[in-house]
Order: structure tokens, then C-alpha cells, then sequence
């Protein structure tokens, strides 16, 4: 199975061509322009960096978020049409959970940390036992303060990735919880092509699969207004 | 505080490019006044000195306009939106925060604590036909960088 992956959730655009768990080609990268000007750029350059013709496609996969709403939709709407238009098989990853593929290893808690704006994070925690994810923590958003304190109040050896990793930990800067060097701390096209080939039988629907979107609960929100 | 009055469409211009010239990217300008007061010709005057070359118009139905000049210009209008969730799904908190570009907001009133810390605020008060007084105000250190820049670009 070829697959072209696609992740535009966060500020990283990355793009990949993968077959059979071997990663042909990709390009990552964090720069200032907006992902609706890369995007279909990078999608013919890493095809023609992996030797590949758009028609040898057998599906498209994409990082479903939670994260940029305006990167998930340019995404999404890419992933779609490329899909629609050589009627192929379409795969949504979930950000966070792909992310974590960073450090499939044991007796490890991996930390998903991406932004949710207003000092707010996406996060979710998870273990690999005998390399199948388990979700530790749901995901959910909280503070960057709420997350640091729950990574702290945890005592065990813990890895934090994600583009809000770096901010989660400030101020922690000894014991079990280690910061991922920012090479590893990015979302990944390959990362987006690994859900794809493990979930080959579980298509998702083209025309109603949609972005994950998470918010904060109203209850929150309301708070937030009373106590400003 | 820092207010002017302006008795045409040139003197606001003036104010304007001196705005365009100092503002620092990641600023936000939150535009307050009613229709008519000047708001989008403000923002027009402020996309011309930062070298913005397509049109710019107010974005009262598409909600946002982005203009490549210097810098990226993010220029919402918020008049048509109610609640808070509207903003989450325009992706409005991404721009505002964002430190490449600035972030130029009509009607932001109606969202005055969505608005992130460095917020300039701009009302336009209509005295008369032609004349209008344009006050600045702001709490952060970039609102008071641009007051002081302002008081000293106009006498």
C-alpha cells in the first residue's frame, strides 16, 4: 500500500510517501510560510523525491488534530479532494496518539502536548506495553500550569513532546522527566502514514470524516468569564 | 492615553502611517467605533505604509482577510459573530497570538476579553461629517511603546 501522509496541525508542515512501513520520502519543516502555500508544493516534491507518480496512490492519510483549526482545514481539504480525485482510500490520524509513535517503548509516559491557545494545551498521556499504545490520561485541554503539575505529580519516568513541550517544561529541570530534542518532539508525515498501514482495514468515509475537535467545557469557559 | 482630532481623510492618514510605521508584528489593534467612523480607512492607510499592494476591504461577510506586505496583516471584522465558540472556529485566537504578523480587529468591542495582552486599543469617536477624534489606549508594553512613538510623531 503507497501512501502520501499529510500532517498540517500545528505550525509544522510535513509531508510523506510511505509503503509498507518503509518511509520514502518526506518533507518536515517549520518555517514561516503558511501551510495553504506549501502544502501542494511539498505534496509533488516529496512525490518526485520518492520516485512515485500520484496515480501509483493507494491512499491518503491525515493528522486529524486537535490542533490549528486553519492548518487541520487546510489539511483535510487536501487530503479530500486528492483522495476524491483518484479514488482512494482516506485515513484520519489522531494528532496526539501519532505523535507519541516517537517513543513506542516501555515502562516510558509519553506526553502529547500541542497548542490550544489563551495558555491552553491539548494533552493526553500514554504507555506502550509490548508496543500497543495505551491511553493513560484522556485527552482533554488544561493549562500549561495543570499540565506541568500533573507530569510532576506522576514521580515516574516521563517524555514530553509536542509543540508545547518546551513551555510544559520550563522550570522542570531534573528528575524522571525528560524534554524530547525538537527533532523528536515534532509531528511527523511518517508518523501519519504509521496509522494508516495499522489500521489498513478501518478506512475512514471521505465525505464525513472531519477534523477532532476539542474544546473546553462550557463550564470552563464560564468560569473563565467570572473569575476573568 | 493618547487622542487626535482629524479633520479629513488625510489627517487620519497621517496618524495612520505614523501606526504603520512603528508597529512592532504580534500586535493586535482592536478598532472600536460605528459604522462610518473610519475603522476600515484606518486599517487601508495602515496596509498601504506596511507595503500591502492588493485591496484591501472590510471583511464583514468573510470574516477575515489576510494581506502579505512587511508582514502578514490579519483583518477581521467580528460584527457579524455572537459567541466566544465563533472566534475558536475562525482559528481567530491562532492569529492574534501569533508573533509574525499584525492583527488588525473591527468591532472588537464585542470581545473585549477575547482580546490577547497586546492589544492597542483604537476608538474612533465621529465628531462631525469630516472631523474625528482617534484615541489609543492599552496596558501592555507594546501600547505604550506606540503611544510614545505617537506622541512624538505629531504635534
Amino acid at each position: 500500500m503507497l501512501v502520501l501522509a499529510l500532517e498540517t496541525s500545528s505550525k509544522v508542515s510535513s509531508v510523506a510517501v510511505a509503503e509498507e512501513n518503509r518511509l520514502l520520502a518526506e518533507i518536515t519543516s517549520e518555517s514561516k510560510l503558511t501551510h495553504s502555500k506549501t502544502l501542494v508544493a511539498h505534496i509533488e516534491k516529496v512525490l518526485d523525491l520518492a520516485n512515485k507518480d500520484k496515480k501509483e496512490l493507494d491512499a491518503v492519510a491525515v493528522s486529524l488534530g486537535p490542533g490549528s483549526f486553519t492548518g487541520l482545514r487546510i489539511g483535510l481539504a487536501a487530503a479530500k479532494a486528492i483522495a476524491y480525485a483518484l479514488n482512494i482510500k482516506i485515513y484520519g490520524a489522531p494528532t496526539l496518539q501519532s505523535l507519541a509513535y516517537h517513543f513506542a517503548v516501555p515502562n516510558l509516559r509519553v506526553v502529547s502536548l500541542m497548542d490550544a491557545q489563551k495558555g491552553m494545551v491539548y494533552r493526553e498521556h500514554y504507555k506502550f506495553n509490548g508496543g500497543k499504545l495505551q491511553i493513560i490520561e484522556p485527552l482533554s485541554v488544561v493549562s500549561v500550569e495543570e499540565a506541568r503539575r500533573e507530569v510532576l505529580s506522576k514521580d515516574e519516568d516521563a517524555v514530553l513532546l509536542g509543540e508545547k513541550a518546551a513551555k510544559v517544561y520550563e522550570g522542570i529541570d531534573k528528575g524522571k522527566i525528560f524534554l524530547a530534542p525538537f527533532y523528536e518532539r515534532m509531528p511527523r508525515g511518517a508518523l501519519i502514514a504509521r496509522y494508516a498501514f495499522q489500521h489498513f482495514e478501518n478506512e475512514d468515509n471521505l465525505m464525513t470524516l472531519e477534523p477532532l475537535y476539542v474544546r473546553r467545557s462550557e463550564a470552563e469557559e464560564l468560569w473563565e468569564k467570572r473569575h476573568g | 492615553m493618547i487622542s487626535f482630532t482629524t479633520n479629513s481623510e488625510n489627517e487620519t492618514e497621517k496618524i495612520a502611517a505614523i501606526v504603520g510605521k512603528h508597529i512592532k508584528r504580534g500586535t493586535t489593534l482592536a478598532l472600536m467605533g460605528d459604522l462610518g467612523a473610519g475603522k476600515t480607512l484606518f486599517t487601508k492607510h495602515i496596509a498601504k505604509t506596511l507595503e500591502v499592494k492588493s485591496e484591501v476591504t472590510s471583511p464583514t461577510f468573510n470574516l477575515m482577510n489576510v494581506y502579505e506586505g512587511i508582514c502578514p496583516i490579519y483583518h477581521f471584522d467580528l460584527y457579524r459573530l455572537d459567541n466566544v465558540s465563533e472566534l475558536y472556529d475562525i482559528g481567530f485566537y491562532e492569529y492574534v497570538e501569533s508573533d509574525e504578523g499584525i492583527s488588525v480587529i473591527e468591532w472588537a468591542d464585542k470581545f473585549r476579553s477575547e482580546l490577547p495582552v497586546n492589544t492597542v486599543n483604537v476608538n474612533f469617536e465621529v465628531l462631525d461629517e469630516n472631523s474625528r477624534r482617534i484615541s489609543f489606549s492599552g496596558k501592555g508594553e507594546i501600547a505604550e511603546d506606540l503611544i510614545e512613538m505617537l506622541g512624538k510623531g505629531i504635534d
